[in-house]
């Protein structure tokens, strides 16, 4: 009986980091989606929001649940300057192009962030040791906020996407950027915009990540990185509920890879995951074939 | 591209004047200039094999590191059983491509995207992995066993970029070239005309990773301790791209001199600035692939045709 | 034997059929003119026949032999060429280079064995003087030519043309067509899609139109183009 309950946290608890996970992506899903880039700084943009949302509790004791609503603004406007000054200029070269600019911009971020903060792992422990227990099954406190906050924050940019009319746009864009352009869309004004919510919806994830030891050195951004390439890939390229199942998908798998391997392989099993469907189908899960 | 290659039959005896000049360093310049000079050897055999990859067959490998961590491992391993610098070193490069093999079989189906995430995971893992794994010395790192003094190391590094240099010429003027070259122009259209695209992106794949096991070899022959980090890490992916991009991609003495700008310049940070070493670079990195996109090669040969235009029409 | 021969070949994209059961067969050394309104799935004809992907269902049978299944440049090695509707040179090699890889690709020569031979096909073809330009600098009808050029390096026994007169004048729309009939005095079979009636008419002898997939006439230029169907289906398009 305790087995069973052991595997039923460990998937309560992949589940809620699924939701964690398919947040990240969301970010980097609607970048590629509309723009057509590989937005690879996104996860150095989360861990300065990170870095933020850890300094505002340091300072004035603001919890990151609250915090959004600066963070959000502030990574609105960096992203936004990004996408302006820098990723504006690579749209239509290149697929290197774009992906040496954005690695080049991370880097940058990630040497910023260490030169600023050092190398050490700041954490925002508001909720440790602190766990639910119903019906046997244990899960942590933590978690179910961040899963809380993650899946809320989808659903508002689920919203967003197919209620309001920058929505419609944005959507357009992402089917046909020729004729959206033609039907009077401004797609200068609107990429900048995406940039921007890009930032924001990255900062939210930030704000949560912080809640859990994070740094900027070593792996601490990298791993981030991959996980969202990772779901990404698995939920396929044009899918927004692919992203939300393949997130999902990917938090279950670790965590009950644990049964399999050791811990420290767990980011592993991710990754042969994803080899594995891609060679089986290149699309992904839920995405179109080009 | 051939303008070099045309420039070395005109004038040869001054490339085998460079040559001999280069291998007597050891007689009169000191160590630190020579630890300098090795790097760029080594981070030049590196790139060129990067690059190749690259600007050939289209495919970013982001987690190249890992090729170079391997064949610093092998050697490392290779040396603490008894082997010479030499042997060890091949076997660096030979074993990094065997283990490449399988890897490349997987992920060379990937398009550029996907192939560049699968080898940063690569990387990632591996980074990961490693320090778990006592074998591979864990935290700590694993302590080497030989000596080689700079000097050797030098002329090693040098003979090696030499053969590496030539390989690169040949392979570009060979019909194998010629093929490669159309896969990254137009994979579709290559097959279209009966390439076996997948082979040759593996074989260009096996060489690009055997040169960089090669560099991973010499690079850990001059360290006492083998830590992770320092084969591993981003920095080590970055500053590959760094030299390929700012030296001048798909160019073979653009590989040159782009590695000799990344070694170099990192010598001179060292010496005066560390925290915001890669700031810098980053930042001339965005500048040279929005601006200069042909590197610090395609700037020279730029100039050189036009110079040559304007003496012709003098004439 | 028939060269090719086509059997209930289908194809769908997501919701769209582009091409349903569709027969043909072709003999060695014809022309035929695969013709039909815009989407008509013409252009994935050409590409399963080349390999770009596979049919859903049906068989492609090439000298008695079935190649469905074959990639495209097994296909090549066996002779099926083809040309693109919307040119794809290789921007960055010479015209020459360009006709030399199709050649080292699939003869076991050097390469200055390659270049005599590439010169003889750009002479052949009439880019004699361009060898040494590269694709950005040529005039477009001039790209189009490298493509065939390209094309015919590989020793083809099967031509696929797509569009090759796609914005030609009507001097250049006659210069390729007597540049196809040589071509063809070779004994190469040649399968053109095409719009313009002129090349069509002038060298087709056997023409097949397809409309939303599927064959609704086959014959020759007399037959087909007064063929009612034929008619209504260009006509249904405008």
């Amino acid at each position: 009986m305790g087995d069973v309950a052991y595997v039923g946290n460990l998937v309560i608890s992949g589940i809620l980091l699924g939701g964690l996970y398919s947040l990240i992506t969301m970010g980097l899903f609607l970048a590629w989606s509309v723009v057509g880039l590989i937005y690879m700084h996104l996860g150095h943009l989360m861990i300065l929001a990170a870095y933020i949302a850890f300094f505002i509790f340091k300072l004035y004791g603001i919890s990151p649940l609250i915090s959004f609503f600066i963070v959000c603004p502030i990574l609105f406007g960096i992203s936004a300057f990004l996408q302006h000054t820098l990723i504006k200029r690579v749209v239509s070269q290149s697929f290197v192009t774009q992906m040496v600019l954005c690695f080049g911009i991370a880097i940058i971020l990630e040497d910023l962030m260490v030169l600023l903060w050092g190398r050490e792992t700041k954490n925002i422990p508001l909720f440790v040791g602190e766990s639910f227990k119903f019906s046997g099954l244990f899960v942590s406190k933590t978690l179910l906020i961040i899963a809380a906050v993650a899946f809320t924050a989808i659903l508002l940019l689920w919203l967003l996407m197919s209620k309001t009319m920058f929505g419609k746009s944005v959507r357009a864009v992402a089917d046909n950027r020729e004729v959206a352009r033609l039907m009077g869309i401004d797609t200068e004004r609107l990429y900048l915009k995406l940039g921007g919510l890009v930032g924001a919806v990255v900062a939210v994830a930030g704000c949560l990540i912080a809640l859990y030891p994070f740094s900027a050195s070593g792996s601490g951004t990298w791993a981030y990185v991959f996980t969202s390439f990772v779901v990404m890939a698995l939920g396929g390229l044009g899918s927004f509920k692919g992203v939300i199942i393949a997130g999902i998908a990917l938090g279950i798998i670790q965590n009950t890879s644990i049964l399999i391997v050791p811990s420290g392989f767990s980011t592993a099993m991710g990754f042969i995951l994803l080899i594995v469907m891609l060679l089986v189908k290149p699309e992904g899960l839920f995405g179109e074939k080009t | 591209m051939n303008f070099a290659l045309s420039a070395f039959k005109k004038r040869g005896w001054i490339w085998i004047l460079i040559a001999l000049f280069l291998f007597s360093l050891p007689l009169f310049m000191n160590e630190m200039y020579l630890k300098i000079l090795f790097n760029i050897a080594v981070w030049a055999i590196i790139t060129l094999g990067f690059d190749m990859l690259l600007t050939k067959c289209g495919l970013l490998s982001l987690g190249h590191s890992f090729f170079y961590a391997s064949g610093a491992y092998f050697s490392a391993y290779a040396q603490l059983f008894n082997f010479h610098l030499i042997p060890s070193i091949l076997i660096a490069g030979l074993g990094t491509a065997l283990i490449a093999l399988p890897l490349g079989l997987i992920t060379l189906k990937l398009r550029g995207f996907y192939f560049a995430m699968a080898t940063l995971g690569l990387a990632e893992i591996a980074h990961l992995s490693i320090r778990a794994l006592v074998l591979f010395g864990g935290d700590v790192g694993l302590w080497l066993s030989s000596v080689y003094s700079i000097e050797t190391l030098y002329i090693v590094a040098m003979v090696a970029l030499c053969v590496t240099l030539f390989i690169c010429y040949i392979i570009e003027n060979s019909k194998f070239g010629l093929k490669i070259k159309t896969i990254s122009m137009d994979e579709g259209a290559a097959k279209t005309i009966g390439l076996n695209t997948a082979r040759y992106k593996l074989y260009t794949f096996l060489f690009s990773t055997f040169l960089a096991g090669i560099g991973g070899g010499l690079a850990v022959s001059e360290h006492t301790v083998l830590l992770p980090s320092a084969f591993l890490s981003s920095s080590v992916s970055f500053k590959m791209i760094m030299a390929t991009v700012i030296g001048g991609m798909g160019a073979i003495p653009g590989q040159l001199i782009g590695a000799a700008f990344v070694i170099s310049t990192e010598a001179i940070f060292a010496m005066y600035i560390t925290d915001v070493k890669f700031i810098i670079f980053g930042l001339i990195l965005i500048v040279v692939i929005l601006f200069f996109p042909a590197g610090i090669y395609g700037g020279i040969y730029r100039f050189w045709l036009s110079y040559s235009l304007r003496k012709r029409k003098k004439a | 034997m028939k060269q090719l021969q086509l059997n209930s070949l289908t194809k769908t994209f997501g919701g769209v059929t582009a091409v349903h059961n569709l027969d043909f067969s072709i003999e060695r050394g014809e022309i035929i003119s695969l013709i039909g309104p815009n989407g008509s799935g013409k252009t994935t004809v050409l590409n399963m026949l080349s390999g770009t992907f596979p049919p859903d269902s049906g068989e492609i049978i090439y000298e008695g032999k079935n190649v469905t299944k074959l990639k495209s440049y097994q296909l090549c090695r066996i002779g099926v060429a083809r040309t693109y509707q919307i040119p794809r040179p290789f921007y960055g090699l010479k015209v020459i280079e360009a006709v030399m890889a199709g050649l080292i690709i699939n003869q076991k020569i050097s390469l200055d064995v390659a270049r005599t031979k590439a010169e003889e096909i750009l002479s052949l073809v009439g880019l004699a003087k361009e060898c040494l330009t590269y694709p950005p600098f040529l005039s477009a009808p001039s790209v189009r030519t490298l493509e065939l050029a390209r094309a015919l390096s590989t020793s083809p026994k099967l031509l696929l043309l797509d569009e090759p007169m796609a914005g030609l004048t009507s001097t250049e729309v006659n210069e390729c067509i007597e540049l196809i009939k040589n071509i063809r005095s070779w004994g190469l079979s040649i399968i053109i899609v095409e719009h313009t009636m002129q090349a069509v008419r002038a060298l087709s002898e056997r023409i097949i139109v397809l409309d939303y997939g599927e064959k609704i006439a086959e014959g020759t230029s007399e037959d087909v183009l007064k063929d009612p169907k034929v008619i209504e289906a260009y006509l249904g398009e405008q």
